[in-house]
């Protein structure tokens, strides 16, 4: 630890002792400061909805502004020993190239931790200067900007690193230029331009998608621009792969530490995580993700499972959910009348089935083809209960440990009976709910609070009678009134609870209509101005005209 | 207890080419020339000492101990490489407080440790001058200073003249004297007057193996008898295998210093260092 200390005090003294390098720092800085300070001064007093947000939508278009800068400025830093031909000396003392790299690397980290602080602090001034003092946002806006700023920083500093180790000056521009190329928006469109020649780029481009993604996109009040846990999981590959990269070059075959295995190891499961599947609120326009995956997927599907069956129904549900960054379900089912040859359940496709077993324990044999799932009792035995575990997501309704939206009439849960789940003349997912009431008791693990159609027992744990159980996370916030309970996005400047009061007031004053008591205002970025309704509860993007609500295009 | 640093059998290659080839020899207290020309190895032999490359086969000992075993051995060996260069925007002071941080030296010994050898090199008046400041000369001065920085027990001066102006390779001369006689020093060099003067033995190495380990007066006897002076005009009447080693004006007329295996009819010179030298890589 003394040693780093001395080894990062040199590595000051040589990057201060640099004019070039220190005045374009500070420069920058002061540019970030300023761009800020414009656009504050800009929207203060703005009516705009979109009012809460635009700090942060601002430090996130700085990433890439820094991205760049940062990149080239570490590379030359790095590049010192080589250009200052100093390499075989330092060299030839006893772990010289280590403490070097040790100590000029802890200011490339240090950088870039400076960046983050003056960069989430100028996002979370300017969100209580506009008068947005929630500690959520606050947390998990600061999140997203280490993720972004520090992360990015963090990889740039190491891919100028490994540049600067295994090529001279030229290659290595020639290889920072294009990571700067592929990482950038630019790319993304060039990829849409490919696709629509018949040319799928995407896998490629998608390992590099390492920037904000969704900022030309309106903000989703329910999400805003908050970080998928896959991107977290390519940076942190992208981080370690480098940095494994770097090891692996010995400078004058210098021993390889278990720091480079270990790298190495993180690495590779880092990029087993990422290409495993999981459900994201994906906001560029890849059209192999959200809104077009389904189109493309029901396309292909034959729709030909629609086979008559033995009606049963599902008497209650008992659920443990785990929601990472795709949803893993453990359901027990109670299922009437109990001897049928086959159970069929409708289940989305993107949740694959693991395990399905009876109330002993012993395990069912199963099939699932596209959105159909198939129980068998080969045994004929007396079935009462049905335990089903299953994993995945759906692109459209996404569930992630940061955001969720799962719709109660959305086969996330198996459905008695099989349906069509994709309306393919409207281009929609259709409403299926359960034909009558059942018991859910639903516990889910995971942090933030958790918005539902159910009653909430304690935390992470809902019970209640339903057609569907609606679940919602994100920057959302609860107001009862009139025995209606609203659920908002208070970073819409629209919605307040004085908004809310006279919303409701209209509706049941002014238009004398009776609704559901439980509202969701939350926008799905995914499917933005699709509505649920219910019998109990309406979930809406946007506060929708209350004459509108006897309306057909709500049903 | 002497310091005895000892090559057995040492190996390296780098891919099929074979770079040294079973090198052996013995360093103790005293100043070394390696001599050979370009290619022959020498380069690559103190970067295996200085464990910047590691060597195939064969041991590196120093005092009996595997150099590779010994804790922090990189320090206590001095190595002033070929291609030298500093971090421009620091001073002097400053490039060696960082040498003196990687090499370990306490914090509290490091002014009087810089300063003693700034004095050594004569550059004590430049303490606090950028290095972008300092001629070619003076940079080649500060690398030998780093090099001796902290008294390390080993130093390795690969081409230390290079850039140098005769007065400051006198002084160069003079400080390997001031070094202390315990220490091995290495001096790899073509440059054959640099070594001539201070070496107590040299080391001729020729494509990958030393082929003679000898002190100066020996070199010089192993050209005794082959050295001649040959007018310009008669090289022609030379017989047998020979090497003309350079050509002078004297006495307004054209002279050659010739290198012969065969007894000659022309008057025959006093051998230096570089004759003894030539005759061994030339195979005369």
């Amino acid at each position: 630890m003394k040693t780093l200390k001395i080894d990062i005090k040199h590595a000051f003294i040589r990057f201060f002792k640099n004019e070039n390098l220190i005045y374009m720092y500070i420069l920058s800085i002061l540019a970030i400061v300023a761009r800020f300070l414009k656009l504050m001064k800009r929207i203060s007093g703005s009516d705009e909805f979109d009012v809460y947000v635009m700090p942060l939508v601002t430090c996130l278009e700085m990433v890439k502004y820094l991205f760049v800068f940062f990149l080239f400025l570490t590379f030359e830093y790095l590049y010192m020993l080589k250009s200052a031909s100093l390499e075989e000396t330092v060299g030839g003392i006893s772990n010289g190239i280590r403490r070097y790299e040790n100590g000029s690397l802890s200011v490339c980290i240090i950088g870039a931790f400076v960046y983050w602080v003056i960069i989430a602090l100028l996002n979370t001034s300017g969100g209580i200067f506009l008068g947005n003092k929630d500690m959520a946002y606050i947390i998990q806006s600061s999140f997203t900007l280490f993720v972004f700023v520090f992360g990015n920083l963090l990889l740039a500093s190491f891919l100028a690193w490994v540049t600067s180790k295994y090529f001279g000056r030229i290659r290595s521009y020639f290889i920072l230029t294009g990571m700067v190329l592929f990482s950038s928006f630019y790319f993304e469109e060039i990829s849409a331009l490919l696709f629509e020649m018949g040319v799928n780029i995407y896998p490629f481009q998608e390992i590099f998608a390492i920037m904000p993604t969704g900022l030309k996109f309106m903000p989703n009040f329910h999400n805003p621009f908050v970080v998928q846990p896959n991107q977290i999981v390519l940076i942190v590959a992208w981080i370690f792969g480098l940095y494994t990269l770097a090891k692996m070059h010995r400078n004058f075959e210098q021993k390889r530490s278990r720091l480079y295995w270990t790298s190495g190891l993180i690495c590779i499961m880092a990029i087993c995580i990422f290409c495993a599947p999981s459900s994201n609120i994906l906001m560029n326009e890849n059209p192999t993700g959200t809104l077009m995956e389904s189109q493309m997927y029901y396309r292909n599907d034959t729709g030909s499972h629609e086979v008559d069956f033995d009606k049963f129904e599902a008497v209650s549900y008992k659920m443990e959910m785990t929601i990472n960054n795709q949803l893993k379900n453990s359901v027990e089912i109670e299922v009437t009348p109990c001897n049928l040859e086959c159970y069929a359940f409708t289940l989305y496709h993107g949740f694959k089935v693991k395990q399905v077993s009876d109330q002993n324990g012993k395990k069912l044999r199963f099939s699932q083809m596209e959105d159909a799932l198939y129980i068998y009792n080969d045994d004929s035995a007396d079935i009462s209960l049905l335990n089903i575990y299953y994993k995945g997501g759906s692109s459209t309704y996404y569930s992630n440990a940061l955001a969720i939206y799962l719709p109660g009439d959305f086969p996330y849960y198996p459905q008695p009976g099989i349906h069509d789940v994709y309306d393919r003349e409207r281009y929609g997912y259709k409403s299926n709910f359960l034909e009558k009431d059942a018991y859910f008791e639903v516990n889910i693990s995971g942090p933030g609070n958790i918005y539902s159609n159910l009653d909430n027992t304690q935390k992470g744990s809902y019970k209640g009678y339903c057609r569907g159980p609606v679940f919602l996370k994100g920057f959302l916030k609860k107001y009862d009134y009139r025995d209606v309970s609203v659920t908002y996005p208070y970073l819409n400047k629209e919605f307040s609870d004085e908004t809310i009061k006279k919303w409701i007031d209209n509706l049941k004053d002014g238009l004398g209509v009776s609704c559901p008591n439980k509202i969701f205002f939350a926008p799905n970025l995914n499917q933005r101005m699709m509505i649920h309704k219910g019998e109990d509860y309406i979930i809406a993007p946007y506060m929708f005209d209350p004459e509108q609500y006897t309306d057909e295009r709500m049903e | 207890m002497n310091n005895i640093l000892k090559l057995d059998n040492i190996n390296k290659s780098f891919r099929k080419k074979k770079v040294l080839k079973n090198i052996s020899c013995t360093f103790d207290g005293g100043i070394y020339g390696l001599l050979g020309p370009n290619g022959a190895g020498k380069t690559t032999l103190m970067r295996c000492i200085v464990s910047l490359y590691k060597h195939e086969s064969g041991n590196l000992t120093y005092n009996d101990k595997k150099i590779e075993d010994i804790k922090g051995c990189g320090n206590m060996v001095g190595y002033l490489p070929q291609k030298f260069g500093l971090f421009k925007e620091l001073t002097v002071n400053e490039i060696l407080k960082y040498f003196c941080s990687i090499k370990g030296i306490p914090y509290e010994a490091e002014n009087d440790e810089i300063n003693r050898c700034l004095q050594l090199v004569n550059l004590e008046e430049h303490k606090n001058v950028k290095c972008k400041k300092l001629s070619g000369g003076m940079i080649r001065r500060l690398g030998i200073a780093q090099a001796i920085l902290g008294a390390p027990q080993i130093i390795i001066f690969d081409e230390p003249t290079t850039g140098l102006d005769p007065e400051e390779r006198l002084r160069f001369k003079l400080l390997l004297k001031n070094l202390s006689r315990d220490t091995i020093i290495i001096i790899s060099t073509h440059i054959v007057e640099d070594v001539e003067a201070v070496c107590d033995k040299i080391l001729i190495m020729n494509d990958g193996t030393i082929i003679e380990a000898l002190t100066t007066g020996d070199i010089k006897k192993t050209a005794s008898g082959k050295v001649y002076e040959v007018p310009y005009d008669e090289i022609k009447n030379i017989n047998g295998n020979h090497f003309i080693e350079k050509q002078y004006e004297k006495n307004n007329g054209i002279y050659c210093r010739v290198l012969s295996s065969e007894p000659q009819t022309f008057p025959a010179l006093e051998p230096i260092v570089e004759d003894g030298y030539l005759c061994r890589i030339k195979n005369i």
